[in-house]
């Protein structure tokens, strides 16, 4: 009677082990793919116009750090998320340039370290970028395409509307002869074109 | 001097696509990225293959050089098949 017992005891214990076992592999079946941006393949260019000609100056920032989650769709993935970029990181191809826009332009803002923002993105290729720079929230429109997992995000922003007048003209002072053209006037504009790309990781 | 510059992409371009020399990964990364920097400029687009994991490492490696222009891109290019294919 004992035996019989214990053998029960034992199938009864197969049983739920089991039973355990494929609620797991079941749990596995049910986690969906998702959409995420991916630092490593993303890419923030701007343009910066100079002289009364406007002569552009291409740069771009080469760090980027997200705070995001998983998403359904691509549009869902880029109004999740909030970056932040490291203004150390701006890269011209020029290193006296850029050790003059850290010092005289980032360096005059109330915020100095980083810019950040989020995105709300509309299902019709445009939205906007709630932009956080000189400590300054501001709204800037942008248009966007999605093609595959590729996505492109455009916008011009005006340094105005983040009061970085004075930061401008710090620049403007310290590169004075470089931002001077034929007619002799020097002159930063305060327009800036923002070109952004995303390869998104699906997974 | 443009056209100059376009003759020598075009004939390493042609160097580069009929050779048999087996180059490290690394290098071809480096080509896919100057010439795609030198016929597009910023202008990006999805990598036609269809493994994540490669397409993503082609475009790290083309949003790398969004500071080049494309005739900057095209002497790099060039530079880079005289040295591995020549």
């Amino acid at each position: 009677m004992k035996r019989i017992f214990t053998i029960s005891l034992m199938i009864f214990a197969v049983i739920t082990l089991n039973s355990c076992k494929k609620a797991k592999k079941e749990e596995v079946k049910t986690t969906t793919k998702g959409y995420t941006i991916d630092a490593k393949t993303t890419s923030i260019n701007w343009i910066a116009y100079k002289t009364t000609n406007k002569v552009p100056v291409k740069g771009k920032f080469t760090e980027i750090t997200l705070n995001q989650e998983k998403s359904a769709t691509p549009i869902d993935a880029l109004n999740s998320v909030k970056f932040s970029i490291p203004v150390a990181s701006i890269f011209t191809k020029d290193t006296i340039r850029d050790a003059k826009l850290k010092k005289f332009f980032f360096g005059k803002m109330v915020t100095t370290d980083n810019i950040t923002g989020s995105f709300a993105l509309k299902n019709d290729n445009t939205g906007s970028l709630m932009l956080t720079m000189n400590g300054i929230t501001k709204e800037l429109p942008v248009i966007y395409v999605i093609k595959d997992q590729l996505v492109t995000i455009d916008g011009t922003l005006n340094l105005d509307n983040w009061q970085a007048q004075a930061a401008l003209k710090a620049l403007d002072i310290a590169c004075k002869d470089l931002h001077s053209g034929k007619d002799g006037i020097s002159k930063t504009w305060s327009e800036v074109k923002i070109e952004a790309a995303t390869y998104l990781k699906v997974e | 001097m443009g056209k100059e510059l376009d003759k020598s992409f075009d004939e390493a371009y042609s160097i580069a696509c009929n050779t048999n020399k087996k180059l490290p990964p690394d290098i071809m990364l480096h080509l896919y990225a100057y010439y795609k920097q030198a016929t597009k400029g910023n202008n990006y687009e999805q990598p036609s293959g269809d493994v994540q994991l490669r397409n993503a490492f082609k475009l790290n490696a083309w949003f790398q050089l969004s500071h080049l222009t494309e005739n900057e891109a095209k002497q790099e290019y060039i530079n880079l098949v005289n040295k591995y294919l020549k």
